[in-house]
C-alpha cells in the first residue's frame, strides 16, 4: 500500500492516472461517447508511450467515464453511458427539487466508493472470481439477461402494461441487424450501417435528450432553470449513513457483473436501484428524487469499472467494448493478458492496480472540478441550455463513427421519445429491452441449440436456474405490489365518489 | 383515455407490421430450430395481446366513469417523470417539428458547410426556437459556441467532425 | 474559483499544443484505412506495420479508423477516391463477407487488390483437459451424436471453416457462433464446446498457460511456431483456408504505384525488426503481388459467395 502511494507520488503513474480520468469524465458527460468510445478516441495516442502509462492512462479514462455518465443524467436528464440510465430517475428528479448539486455529490462520493471496493476486489480475488467467469454457459447469461429484464415492473411506474410495451418495442429494437446465429440481415432495409445493429446509446439519447427538446419546444415560454442557486455539496454523516446500504447493494452487484465477460455494467446498476429501493426505509422517495437511487447505481457502475478487468487480466477476455479497447492496448504494447500475465508481467499488473488507486483519488478531486463548469452550464437561460444540449448532441452521436446516419437515427427517436411522453409510456424499460435484448436473443438460441432444442437445459444449469428463480420472486413480488395498488387505488376512487 | 386508445390502436397496428416483416425474413440452413423469425415473431404477438389489454382497459374505464372525461387522464407522473407535454390550440406541434427540422437541416447541410458553422447554426436557431430572442447576444453565443465546441470535439478530442468544403487547414 | 480558471488556461494551452501538432500532418501522406476500431485486429496490424514501412518507402502514412457498417463505410470511402496511391484499405474477409451480405453500393469488387502482406493462421482447438487428443477425437464425439463446435460469428470465415469440417467429415455437430473470440473462449474453457477456431494470437495467453491445445491448422502449411500440429488436410479431411492481410486502392492504381509496394513489401517483409513484431502476433508472411491477388480475391470471393449461395444465408 505504502509502496503504491509512493509510485503514485514519484513515477509518472499518478500523472497518468490523473489526465485518464479528466478524459474519461469529459467523455462521459457527453451525451453519446461512451467509455469505450472515450478510450478508443485515446487508443492512438498511447502507440509510443510506456506500456505502463498507456494502461493506465486508459484504465483511468474507463473509471473516470463511468462517474461522468452520470452528470448529464442528473442535470439534463441524458444518460452519457447506458450504466447511467438508472440514476436518471432520481438525479434529475433531485435536480429539479434544486439540489443539483447535492446529487452530484452524492454520484461522486458513491461512484468511489464503488471504485475503490472494486479495486480492492480486483487486487485480492482477481484468482477465484475468474473461476466465475468460467462458470457461465450462455444458458446462464440467457438468465442474467432475463434478470436484468425482470426489473421492468418496478421501474414501469404507474402503468404496468405501458412498462410491459416499452420493454417489448426495447426487445424489438434489439433485434436489428444481423442474426446471432444464422447471419441473416434482419430489419435493416438493406442499410450496411443497420447490420451491426441500432448501439442502445443513440436510443437513449434520441428518447432522453432529443425527445426533452421537443417536448421543451412545444412549451412555449422559458425561465431560468430552477436549480439557480444549486451548490455543490458533498454528503454529510447523516446522508453518508443513509447511502452506505445503497451503495454497498450496487457495489455487490457491480462486483458480480464486472466478473461476468459481456454484462457490461447496466445489469448492476437497475439491479442495484431495484434492490436499494426494496431494502430502502424510504421507499416512497425512490422514483421523486431519492438519495438513495443515485448511491445505489452510480456504485454499482463505479464497481464494474474496476471488476470488469477480473477476466480481462485472468483470462484474456474482454467483458465488454471498453474493455476490448483496453485489450488492443495491451496488444498494442506486446502484452496479452491472461493466464501468463502475472507470471511474465507482474510490474504493469502491479502498476495497473496502482494507477487504479491513483485514478480513484483524482476522480475525487475531478469530479469536483468538473461539477462547477457543468452547474453553471445548466444554470444558463433555457433556449441556450437547451441549443448547447442539442449541439453537443449532434457532435457526441457523431463521434461514435463518424456517421451522419447514427446521428440521424438519434433524431429519429426524438419524436419516439416525445410520443412516449405524450402517452405517459416510461422510458427505462424500453433501454432495458434495447440493452439486454441481443444478450437474451443470442443466448436464448444458443442454449438451445447446445440441447437439441430441451428448454430443460435452463433448469438444469444450476446458475440458470439460481437466476431465473430470483427473476421470478422479483416479478412475482412486483406484480403482487402494483395489484395490491390498484386494488387500493379503486377502493380510494370509490370513497371519492 | 382517449390517449390510451390511440396508444392501444398505435402500437396494436405496429405490432402487426412488425409480425408481417418478422415473417418475411429469410431463413438460411445455417440457422436454428427458433430461427432469425422465431423471437421477432413472439415479441410482435406479446405486443399485440398488452396493445389489446391496454384498450380493453381504456374502454372499460371510459364505461365506468363517463361524466368526469377531463379527470381521467390526470394520472400521477411516472418513474421515468414523463411529463405529457401540454397540446395547445395554436399547435405547438409545429414548433416540435421545426426543433426536428433543425437537426435534419443540419444532417443535410454540414457535410458541405462545414462542422463549425453548422453547429453555430444549429445552436441559433435552437436559441430562436425554444423562445430565446434573436439579437447580438444570441448569435454571440452561437459563433463561440461553434468554436469552443469546435475546439473541444475535433482539436482537443480529435473526433472527426464533417469537414465540409472548406480547405483543410495549413 | 481560481482552480477552475487554472484548469481552463491549461485545456486552453493543451488544445492549443494540440491543434499546432495536427497542423504538422503534412499534405502529402498515404492514408491507410481500415473499418476496425482502434485495438481491433486490422488497426493493429496497420499501426504496427507504419512505422516500418515509413523507413522503407520514405513516406508518411496515417492510420484512418472508418468503422461502421462492417467495412461498408470504409469500402465506400476507398471508392470514391482518387487511384493516386495516397488510400489504402486495409483488407481482410470481412470486407468481402460484408459485400455479399448488405449487397451494399460499394463492394469489394469495386476496388483494386493492391498486394498481400500476411495470412492469419485459423486452428482448431480444445481446451486441455477436456479429453480430447486430436481432431478425429472430436469428430469421432461428434459421430457418436454429441458434438458442439464454436466460431466467433454468425456469417464469417470461421463459420465456413465449422461448417465444411462438419460436411466433409459426415458428421452432425452443433455449431455455436458468438459476437467474436472471447465468450466463445470461454465456452471452450468451460466444456460447454468441444472445439473452437480462431486465430493464434488471441489465443496465446491460454496456450502459454497450457489450459488450451491445438488440435489442427486449417490451413496449407504447419505453424512454425507450433511444428507438432498438423494441418487438417494431414489429418485426412480436405480443407484449407486462407485469412489474408492486403491493402486494396480505389480501381485504376498507377502502374508506377503497384510496382512501388511490390518493391516494398518483400524488404518490409525480410526487415528482423518488424519480423520479430509480427511473428509475435502469429502473423505468418505471405506476399502475393498485384497479379496474384487480384486473382486470389477473385477466387475467394466466388468460394465465399457460393458458400453463402449453398446455405441460404443470401439468395
Amino acid at each position: 500500500m505504502i509502496g503504491a502511494f509512493t509510485a503514485i507520488v514519484t513515477t509518472a503513474i499518478g500523472p497518468a492516472a490523473f489526465a485518464g480520468v479528466a478524459w474519461g469524465i469529459l467523455g462521459g458527460a457527453l451525451p453519446g461517447i461512451s467509455p469505450s468510445i472515450a478510450m478508443a478516441l485515446l487508443l492512438p495516442f498511447t502507440y509510443g508511450m510506456d506500456p505502463t502509462i498507456a494502461i493506465v492512462l486508459l484504465a483511468s479514462t474507463y473509471v473516470g467515464a463511468e462517474y461522468g455518465g452520470s452528470i448529464p443524467a442528473i442535470l439534463i436528464r441524458t444518460p452519457g453511458t447506458n450504466a447511467a440510465a438508472a440514476t436518471v430517475v432520481d438525479g434529475y428528479a433531485m435536480k429539479e427539487q434544486g439540489k443539483a448539486g447535492e446529487a452530484l455529490g452524492i454520484s461522486l462520493y458513491s461512484g468511489v466508493l464503488g471504485g475503490m471496493v472494486g479495486l480492492v476486489v480486483l487486487v485480492l480475488l482477481t484468482e477465484p472470481l475468474s473461476r466465475v467467469a468460467l462458470a457461465f454457459t450462455p444458458a446462464a447469461y440467457f438468465a442474467l439477461g432475463v434478470l436484468g429484464l425482470s426489473v421492468i415492473a418496478s421501474v414501469s411506474g404507474a402503468s404496468l402494461t405501458k412498462g410491459l410495451m416499452a420493454a417489448l418495442l426495447g426487445l424489438m429494437i434489439a433485434t436489428v441487424g444481423t442474426d446471432p446465429v444464422s447471419g441473416v440481415n434482419r430489419f435493416t432495409f438493406g442499410s450496411p450501417e443497420l447490420l451491426s445493429g441500432i448501439p442502445p446509446i443513440l436510443v437513449m439519447v434520441g428518447l432522453f435528450a432529443v425527445g426533452e427538446l421537443l417536448a421543451q419546444a412545444g412549451e412555449p415560454g422559458w425561465q431560468q432553470a430552477a436549480s439557480g442557486a444549486a451548490r455543490i455539496r458533498f454528503p454529510g454523516s447523516a446522508m453518508r449513513k443513509r447511502i452506505a446500504r445503497p451503495q454497498a447493494i450496487g457495489s455487490v452487484m457491480g462486483v458480480f457483473e464486472g466478473v461476468m465477460p459481456g454484462a457490461g455494467g447496466t445489469i448492476s446498476a437497475f439491479l442495484a436501484y431495484n434492490e436499494a429501493r426494496r431494502w430502502s426505509s424510504h421507499k416512497k422517495e425512490f422514483g421523486h428524487g431519492s438519495p438513495e437511487g443515485i448511491a445505489a447505481p452510480e456504485a454499482a457502475n463505479n464497481t464494474v469499472a474496476c471488476t470488469a478487468l477480473v477476466p480481462l487480466l485472468s483470462l484474456g477476455i474482454p467483458g465488454s467494448n471498453s474493455s476490448a479497447i483496453l485489450l488492443g492496448g495491451f496488444l498494442i504494447h506486446g502484452l496479452i493478458p491472461g493466464p501468463t500475465l502475472f507470471v511474465n508481467h507482474p510490474d504493469i499488473v502491479n502498476g495497473l492496480y496502482t494507477g487504479l488507486l491513483a485514478a480513484n483519488l483524482s476522480l475525487l478531486v475531478l469530479g469536483f472540478v468538473f461539477m462547477i463548469p457543468c452547474l453553471w452550464l445548466v444554470n444558463r437561460p433555457k433556449p441556450y441550455l437547451m441549443a448547447f444540449v442539442y449541439a453537443f448532441v449532434l457532435s457526441g452521436v457523431y463521434a461514435i463513427e463518424g456517421s451522419l446516419f447514427h446521428v440521424g437515427v438519434a433524431i429519429g427517436f426524438g419524436p419516439v421519445g416525445y410520443a412516449m411522453r405524450y402517452f405517459t409510456v416510461p422510458f427505462l424499460p424500453m433501454v432495458l429491452g434495447v440493452v439486454l435484448g441481443f444478450m437474451v436473443e443470442s443466448n436464448y438460441r444458443r442454449a438451445l441449440v447446445l440441447a437439441s432444442g430441451d428448454h430443460m437445459t435452463f433448469l438444469q444449469d444450476s446458475i440458470s436456474a439460481g437466476l431465473l428463480g430470483l427473476a421470478f420472486v422479483f416479478v412475482a413480488g412486483s406484480a403482487v405490489r402494483h395489484g395490491v395498488d390498484a386494488i387500493r387505488r379503486r377502493r380510494l376512487a370509490r370513497a371519492a365518489v | 383515455m382517449h390517449r390510451d386508445l390511440a396508444l392501444g390502436g398505435t402500437m396494436l397496428a405496429l405490432s402487426a407490421g412488425y409480425y408481417w416483416m418478422a415473417a418475411a425474413i429469410p431463413t438460411s440452413q445455417l440457422a436454428d430450430a427458433v430461427g432469425p423469425q422465431g423471437l421477432p415473431r413472439v415479441y410482435a404477438l406479446l405486443l399485440g395481446v398488452v396493445s389489446l389489454a391496454l384498450i380493453v382497459t381504456a374502454l372499460r374505464k371510459r364505461t365506468q366513469m363517463p361524466t368526469t372525461p377531463g379527470a381521467s387522464d390526470a394520472r400521477p407522473t411516472d418513474s421515468a417523470g414523463s411529463r405529457p407535454p401540454v397540446i395547445r390550440p395554436t399547435s405547438p406541434l409545429w414548433r416540435v417539428a421545426g426543433m426536428l427540422a433543425i437537426g435534419v437541416v443540419y444532417i443535410l447541410v454540414a457535410p458541405w458547410l462545414g462542422y463549425l458553422f453548422s453547429i453555430a447554426a444549429v445552436i441559433l436557431a435552437t436559441v430562436y426556437y425554444q423562445g430565446g430572442a434573436l439579437g447580438r447576444q444570441a448569435g454571440a453565443v452561437a459563433l463561440s459556441g461553434g468554436i469552443v465546441l469546435w475546439l473541444l470535439f475535433v482539436v482537443l478530442m480529435r473526433v472527426a467532425q464533417p469537414p465540409g468544403w472548406w480547405p483543410p487547414l495549413p | 474559483m481560481t482552480s477552475w480558471k487554472t484548469y481552463l488556461c491549461a485545456l486552453a494551452l493543451a488544445t492549443c499544443a494540440t491543434a499546432c501538432d495536427r497542423s504538422n500532418e503534412s499534405a502529402a501522406v498515404v492514408r491507410l484505412v481500415t473499418h476496425s476500431s482502434p485495438g481491433g485486429g486490422s488497426d493493429v496490424f496497420l499501426r504496427e506495420m507504419a512505422p516500418h514501412l515509413s523507413r522503407i518507402m520514405g513516406r508518411t502514412f496515417v492510420v484512418d479508423n472508418l468503422q461502421g457498417g462492417s467495412g461498408a463505410r470504409a469500402i465506400a470511402a476507398l471508392v470514391g477516391a482518387e487511384p493516386d496511391g495516397r488510400m489504402f484499405y486495409a483488407t481482410t474477409p470481412t470486407f468481402v463477407y460484408t459485400s455479399l451480405l448488405s449487397r451494399p453500393a460499394a463492394r469489394y469488387t469495386d476496388l483494386d487488390p493492391l498486394v498481400n502482406l500476411f495470412f492469419d493462421p485459423e486452428v482448431l482447438y480444445t481446451a486441455s483437459d477436456s479429453g480430447f487428443e486430436s481432431l478425429s477425437d472430436v469428430i469421432d464425439h461428434a459421430r457418436s451424436g454429441g458434438g458442439a463446435w464454436g466460431a466467433a460469428n454468425p456469417a464469417s470465415l470461421e463459420r465456413q471453416v465449422m461448417e465444411q469440417l462438419k460436411l466433409k467429415a459426415g458428421v452432425a455437430a452443433a455449431v455455436i457462433t458468438f459476437e467474436g473470440g472471447g465468450a466463445m473462449l470461454i465456452n471452450v474453457l468451460n466444456h460447454t464446446l468441444d472445439m473452437g477456431v480462431g486465430e493464434l494470437q488471441e489465443l496465446r495467453s491460454q496456450l502459454d498457460a497450457g489450459t488450451l491445445r491445438l488440435l489442427a491448422v486449417v490451413g496449407d502449411d504447419r505453424l512454425p511456431q507450433y511444428p507438432d500440429v498438423q494441418t487438417v488436410k494431414e489429418q485426412g479431411i480436405d480443407l484449407a483456408v486462407r485469412k489474408f492481410r492486403g491493402l486494396a486502392g480505389p480501381r485504376g492504381l498507377p502502374a508506377d504505384v503497384i510496382a512501388a509496394w511490390e518493391t516494398a513489401i518483400p524488404i518490409l517483409l525480410d526487415d528482423p525488426e518488424y519480423r520479430k513484431i509480427y511473428i509475435a502476433n502469429g502473423l505468418q508472411p505471405g506476399f502475393m503481388p498485384h497479379a496474384e491477388y487480384v486473382e486470389f480475391m477473385d477466387t475467394f470471393g466466388r468460394d465465399t459467395e457460393a458458400f453463402l449461395r449453398d446455405t441460404g444465408v443470401i439468395e
